[in-house]
């Protein structure tokens, strides 16, 4: 199941890579982004490769019968969740904010036959946001851009409950083969009903599927360190690093390459496996600059973030003159209850004395590039602190891994 | 320190530069007062965890957790106020905001959870009538994760409590969420496509129509023009024509400001724009949209 849902998701986003080469972008396309499409369709052979090989081989597993009663209530639940979630997508009669200034947008201009070369043309009188349709990559556009063109009559929102769906399944799934099923039936209900990723549900936004594709990469990266199947490694990697094909700006991809690296140095033996960090850091700079030289090839990239001395001087001043400890504040403030339960999941490290395992890491660099991140944007620009929202939504798929890692503890069921 | 705050800040006592300091730092000290007392808190319960528990901590804890849940719904019940009534309604009233008393929920949560994982390990300690100090038993496990369990399954009662927000976006149309949408959508109606249309500065006066991407979703292919961009009558000749819609906020905010007299429209403020032609091509429903054909 995870495999099959992994290749889908997989497929989805090659798909929209080749359509965005083909007619979307406009102009022609740079060496890399050629590259990150082969890049792309190579780890999914590979990996497909590894798992019809590596089938034969898997252990049956074990799977001990247990009273289902509250887990069939738990899951009930759930579904009832998701089927609310699918029941007002399907009524919707309009799509939130950020989708009609942006990803919709870009959509129904495609539709139109308006590439994303002209998309910033179209912008020429309104400077102030030249730059607006080339800062998020286009992956849920070219999403509704399909949704459209295949003529489907229901609204394109139906796509964010599918995808709420899929992370339900995937949540289940990879729980339930490592913990009990009250475990993972609790986890499924804990996540599906999160307020915020509830909520994420109902917008037509890149959050979910962010959220989706970057847990379930990171987790089987996780289990690859596990159990060695190698179609894990080559499936998590593309899964990792094509977030940047949803969401770009925080480099979120950069702290699971560091959580790989250290995972597998830190081991006795060396093998091949030092191979994969690396491998995943070569993909992710293919990834990054085929975006990226797309961007500056589009508009001016200097009104967007601008890079000087001064820029990297001021923030480095701050932390002397107290700005650090206010930004530091405010980050506090705006993650809010749910920041307690990401340090206890780390934290669990020193009360189980062991080491702290490849999520506990990842967790770690995610929170400092996110606090990083937001340190060095509130020099640069006055409306930083409209970013709390934007953090508490885009760091969602962290809340299933400190779930897992909590529950994980609390059943003390070892693996 | 609050209240003082609170006076000091409505003016009743006047411009007294020192009681402003005084009460600011009343202000923060008391905000650093709970965060101790938070830590404080923590600590009882690690003591608890290690098995040093006294009747005297019992008592104390009993009073902490009792305060906590008190005080979660109390300033949830302030929370609803603002909700009910209008923004600033709470620092109109008290002086104190929206936030701080998230804020003070937030803690009061915490700490009623931790309460509540005391109480679970208390009677769990007299079911099995074992002894209350055991160290990391499996109680002890349990005591550590229901906080955190219960932070997670406070976010799902949220859901829940917001159920009605929720369902309510089945009805969700684009007149609930733009305040200018119908305007909007009479330019669609009435301006040709091959047009220009101008729309204000981007800014909170006008937070939908003002922002060139949202409305560029409705009325795409006409060219989208920002105020903001018309900087010159130069400019403005080299645009010829466009269309646009009148705004009005009550008697108090409108846009554009048309000079007849001196054949000018201000689109940004200190920016007149001279015109050869100003034609009414729609009126509506308090609705007036124009053909402005700009001076060479």
């Amino acid at each position: 199941m995870i495999y099959l849902i992994s290749t889908l998701l997989l497929s989805s986003v090659l798909t929209t890579k080749i359509l965005f080469v083909a007619i979307g972008r406009g102009g022609s396309p740079g060496f890399f982004e050629y590259m990150s499409i082969l890049v792309l369709a190579v780890l999914i052979i590979v990996g497909t490769f590894n798992y019809i090989n590596g089938r034969g081989k898997q252990k049956p597993e074990k799977l001990v019968v247990e009273k289902a009663g509250l887990a069939k209530f738990l899951v009930i639940l759930s579904i009832l969740f998701i089927s609310t979630s699918l029941f007002i997508n399907f009524n919707k009669k309009a799509v939130l904010w950020d989708a009609v200034a942006l990803y919709d947008a870009r959509a129904r201009f495609l539709v139109k036959g308006i590439d994303f070369s002209e998309m910033v043309e179209i912008s020429k009188y309104d400077s102030n946001n030249s730059y607006y349709y080339v800062l998020y990559p286009p992956y849920t556009s070219m999403v509704h851009y399909l949704w459209y063109e295949l003529g489907i009559s229901i609204p394109v929102g139906v796509f964010y409950s599918i995808s709420l769906l899929l992370l339900a399944v995937v949540i289940y799934y990879v729980t339930r083969k490592h913990q009990s099923l009250i475990v993972a039936a609790l986890l499924t209900f804990i996540v599906v009903s999160n307020g915020v990723i509830f909520s994420l549900s109902l917008s037509e936004y890149t959050n979910l599927p962010f959220t989706l594709q970057m847990f379930l990469g990171v987790f089987l990266i996780y289990e690859y360190l596990k159990d060695g199947s190698k179609w894990k490694i080559f499936y998590g990697i593309g899964l990792v690093i094509t977030t940047m094909w949803i969401r770009f700006l925080e480099p979120i991809w950069v702290g699971a390459v560091l959580a790989l690296f250290i995972s597998t140095f830190t081991k006795k033996k060396f093998s091949k496996e030092l191979l994969y960090p690396v491998l995943m850091l070569v993909c992710g700079v293919i990834e990054y600059i085929a975006w990226q030289s797309f961007v500056s090839g589009s508009v001016d990239t200097t009104k967007m973030v601008s890079f000087s001395a001064i820029r990297f001087l001021e923030p480095i001043v701050g932390i002397f003159t107290g700005s650090l400890t206010s930004i530091f504040a405010f980050f506090v403030k705006s993650w809010g209850l749910i920041l307690p339960v990401h340090i206890f999941a780390i934290y669990l490290a020193i009360l189980n004395k062991k080491k702290l395992n490849f999520l506990q890491m990842f967790m770690i660099f995610t929170m400092l590039i996110y606090f990083s991140g937001l340190y060095f944007v509130s020099f640069q620009s006055v409306w930083w602190d409209k970013l709390g929202d934007s953090l508490v939504r885009g760091s969602t798929f962290m809340i299933p891994i400190s779930g897992y890692l909590v529950l994980e503890y609390l059943n003390g069921k070892k693996n | 320190m609050s209240l003082g705050r609170f006076k000091y800040l409505s003016g009743n006592f006047g411009d007294n530069h020192l009681l402003s300091i005084f009460f600011s730092i009343g202000w923060k000290t008391s905000s650093l007062l709970g965060i101790i007392f938070l830590f404080v808190l923590v600590a009882w319960v690690y003591i608890y965890i290690r098995g040093e528990s006294t009747i005297k901590n019992k008592i104390s804890f009993f009073i902490v957790g009792l305060t906590s849940v008190f005080t979660f719904f109390v300033s949830n019940g302030f929370v609803n106020q603002e909700n009910v009534n209008f923004g600033n309604y709470l620092y109109s009233l008290y002086g104190i905001t929206k936030q701080s008393f998230e804020l003070l929920s937030n803690i009061s949560l915490i700490t009623t959870f931790l309460y509540g994982a005391f109480l679970f390990n208390e009677f769990d300690s007299l079911k099995n009538k074992k002894k209350v100090n055991n160290k990391f038993g499996i109680s002890n496990k349990m005591l550590m994760t229901i906080p955190f369990l219960g932070i997670l399954a406070w976010y799902s009662l949220q859901t829940l409590i917001k159920a009605d927000d929720y369902l309510s976006y089945a009805k969700f149309t684009y007149e609930d969420a733009f305040e200018n949408y119908k305007s909007i959508a009479r330019l669609c109606e009435i301006v040709p496509e091959n047009s220009a249309i101008i729309i204000p500065v981007q800014g909170i006066d006008w937070p939908d129509i003002s922002n060139a991407p949202i409305v560029r979703y409705f009325l795409f292919p006409r060219m989208i023009v920002s105020s903001s961009d018309l900087t010159s009558q130069e400019k403005a000749a080299k645009l010829k024509e466009a269309y646009f819609i009148s705004l009005n906020k009550g008697n108090k905010l409108f846009w554009p400001i048309i000079d007849r007299e001196k054949e000018v429209v201000y689109f940004a403020p200190n920016n007149p724009l001279g015109y050869s032609d100003l034609i009414v091509v729609n009126k509506e429903n308090g609705m007036v949209i124009y053909k402005i054909i700009f001076q060479k």
